[in-house]
């Protein structure tokens, strides 16, 4: 029943690899990305903050599917390439979808540290920049965690969907293996396992770091 | 900027809207649907999970984290191809999304009660005991409401969720706006307008969604 | 107990008890034991204050007496009938017992006037417009009829206390539970709650106080039930419990008191 995996092993390990490849351009860039759009949007002003806002509203309004077809198909025309690597439509589509939700994170966690909490540190004699990366951030940080955590899970989640744009990662090799073996039911099965393990791991990790450090969040 | 031989088609963009127009109303039922078959299902989950028999929460857990663990649109592929061939029973594309998407989100909102029920005092429930009201009168009366409150924007934004991701019925076939807008574009070969007018037919339809889930957040979302 | 001090009115009077806790024990389901054949009666028109250090079962003890903790051992009979027994209706008991909470409990979601009609309103199916009536005497009675329309957190928590003493009121059950009702208040509203409390019990009302306020138990207590542990220590008298305490434990409680704030009434 199982063989199906041995007899196709080369397509899966390439998806395997794509997919973990995918996912660990993707959590850096976004969570980069994320990070600093929430902080400028924070501590921006006014029209940084509302400027900022319009393309990640916009991402969170439009279903990623459609930002990665728009990504692959439609943006080679605007910027007058004919072509982009599936690959790459797939890091960007991701990477700016998944980005725009930690940028909301990264600004809802540095709003949740009251403000008192800026004064005390003010007056202790520390200068803003100080408040801001002795007092604040450290713990916002470890307030975004369990969010941001939820949001790393939802893009592996997610990443199946860079197969439509013909990204040759596990799910659009399985999809591939399934059409010749004709074996939907094991594969698709076992495909299912792979991503609940793996978000799960991903979301346990998160939970025990969070627990380590919980308390030093809680202003 | 635009450097293509020929320039953004306005015509082709504009007519685009009245096809995608009619996706847009297959988006809107399969959420409308979908919701609708999910809320009582995600309730009678989030009571199975509250359950006092261990084995009954157990499985009822692990039910619920299967769905929530997995890509939806690996869900839809298992439902599509699986389901058939375990039950014998073949469903149509837009009942196959159906199943999936109710599936996957009453999962979701099942923890959205869960947690909503949880976090009211049990106290709260005490006090209407106290009264002299069954259980279920003290749900209906005393805790439900207050729960509801705090399930309100978790709700809102599984709603906006289930939107977006209602865009992947395109890849089995059900018309809704992307798999008209991927049908527009191989028949045009309009890439750049069909797609993007489709990606404004569901900014049109989403920010508001989106906006409005911002705001029961902001407004009941729970502050420390 | 020949002790001039130590007479009960009430049971010399030769009435029944209204609430018979027969040698009760009680344990969580995490296995740790709260109360150990605890037995006390409180008859009717009495007023019986639970005293003890924070952790002897107090709280707990009253909470079984309406069902809200399971008692895992003894009888507890409320009015003549064993409620421990397996075919009693526990609601039908909750109806007449009162229970006012250290957190006030008022639903927060309702107005203040609500709050005192909804008990008479779900469970006693009154009509609507006889409960609101009565909603309005007892807001009155407690001293808040000027804040029927706002919710509860608009009030401070000397009021919502009063407001939740007028909802238990409002089932007029024949016994009112408080399970340290002024511990959650500042010391200014202490005052307000024990007044209205004072009020009920000139009034004949039988009532169980679970408080840390040992001048009201003095004064308004008709018999003082001493706990630690989940066991009673002693009972008696205000005069003779707080005057001539058997029990090293009881002396010991009430020195800590004395320690802390100097709170002992010397009556």
């Amino acid at each position: 029943m199982f063989d199906v995996f041995f007899d196709y092993r080369g397509l899966f390990i390439e998806g395997l690899l794509v997919t973990l490849q995918l996912n660990a351009i993707v959590v850096v860039l976004s969570v980069a990305g994320g990070a600093l759009i929430g902080v400028a949007r924070h501590y921006g002003g006014k029209i940084v903050r509302v400027v900022l806002g319009i393309p990640v509203d916009i991402l969170r309004s439009i279903p990623l599917l459609v930002v990665l077809i728009w990504v692959f198909f439609a943006s080679p025309m605007v910027f007058g390439t004919r072509y982009i690597d599936p690959f790459v439509a797939a890091v960007i589509g991701l990477s700016l979808t998944q980005g725009a939700y930690i940028s909301e994170i990264v600004r809802g966690g540095l709003a949740s540290v009251r403000s008192t909490q800026t004064r005390a540190g003010l007056a202790l004699g520390m200068t803003r920049t100080q408040v801001v990366t002795r007092v604040v951030a450290p713990q916002a940080l470890i307030r975004m965690l369990p969010p941001i955590g939820s949001q790393v899970a939802i893009g592996i989640k997610d990443s199946t969907l860079a197969s439509v744009i013909a990204v040759p990662e596990l799910f659009r090799q399985s999809q591939i293996v399934i059409g010749d073996s004709m074996q939907p039911f094991v594969v698709l099965t076992t495909l299912m396992v792979f991503y609940f393990v793996l978000v799960m791991i991903v979301v346990r990790l998160i939970d025990m770091l969070y627990t380590r450090v919980a308390a030093r969040g809680a202003s | 900027m635009i450097a293509r031989t020929v320039g953004f088609e306005w015509d082709a963009f504009g007519s685009s809207f009245a096809p995608l127009l009619e996706g847009a109303v297959m988006t809107v039922v399969l959420t409308v649907v979908v919701m609708l078959l999910s809320v009582p299902i995600g309730v009678g989950l989030a009571l199975l999970r509250l359950s006092r028999h261990k084995v009954v929460r157990a499985i009822a857990t692990g039910w619920v984290e299967v769905w929530r663990a997995t890509p939806v649109l690996l869900q839809l592929f298992w439902v599509f191809y699986v389901l058939p061939a375990l039950t014998g029973i073949t469903l149509s594309p837009f009942l196959v999304a159906i199943v999936a998407f109710t599936g996957h989100v009453s999962a979701f909102l099942s923890e959205t009660f869960r947690a909503g029920i949880a976090s009211i005092r049990p106290q709260q429930r005490q006090a209407a005991l106290s009264l002299g009201m069954t259980p279920a009168q003290s749900f209906i009366v005393v805790v439900g409401p207050q729960a509801w409150w705090r399930i309100l924007p978790a709700f809102a934004n599984t709603w906006v969720s289930l939107f977006k991701d209602t865009a992947l019925v395109s890849t089995i076939a059900v018309a809704d706006i992307s798999y008209i807008g991927l049908q527009l574009r191989q028949e045009t070969f309009m890439t750049l307008e069909v797609l993007t007018a489709m990606a404004l037919m569901y900014l049109a339809l989403g920010y508001p969604q989106a906006k409005l889930a911002d705001w029961l957040e902001r407004r009941f979302g729970v502050k420390e | 107990m020949t002790d001039s001090l130590d007479t009960r009115k009430m049971a010399m009077s030769g009435a029944e008890p209204l609430v018979l806790l027969d040698g009760i024990s009680h344990a969580y389901p995490n296995g740790k034991v709260s109360l150990t054949e605890l037995s006390f009666a409180v008859h009717p028109g009495e007023v019986v204050c639970l005293l003890g250090p924070s952790g002897s079962g107090k709280s707990t003890a009253i909470r079984c007496v309406n069902m809200l903790e399971p008692v895992t051992a003894g009888r507890l009979v409320f009015e003549g009938i064993d409620v421990t027994a397996k075919d009693v209706n526990q609601v039908e008991v909750r109806k007449r017992v009162g229970m006012v909470f250290q957190n006030f409990e008022l639903f927060p979601h309702m107005s203040v006037l609500k709050n005192v009609a909804i008990g008479p309103i779900v469970s006693l199916k009154r009509p609507k417009a006889e409960a609101y009536d009565l909603a309005r005497e007892l807001l009155a009675k407690v001293g808040l009829s000027d804040k029927g329309d706002v919710l509860p957190s608009q009030l401070s928590g000397g009021q919502q206390q009063r407001v939740a003493i007028a909802r238990a009121l409002a089932m007029q059950p024949d016994v009112m539970l408080f399970d340290e009702p002024t511990s959650a208040l500042d010391p200014e509203m202490v005052g307000e709650v024990l007044a209205v409390m004072r009020k009920l019990a000139e009034e004949g009302m039988t009532m169980v106080v679970v408080t840390h306020e040992m001048r009201f138990a003095r004064n308004v207590a008709d018999w003082v039930v001493v706990m630690e542990d989940g066991r009673l220590v002693e009972e008696g008298t205000p005069e003779r419990i707080f005057e001539q305490p058997r029990m090293e434990r009881t002396r010991a409680f009430f020195g800590k008191l004395e320690e802390q704030d100097g709170v002992l009434p010397t009556g």
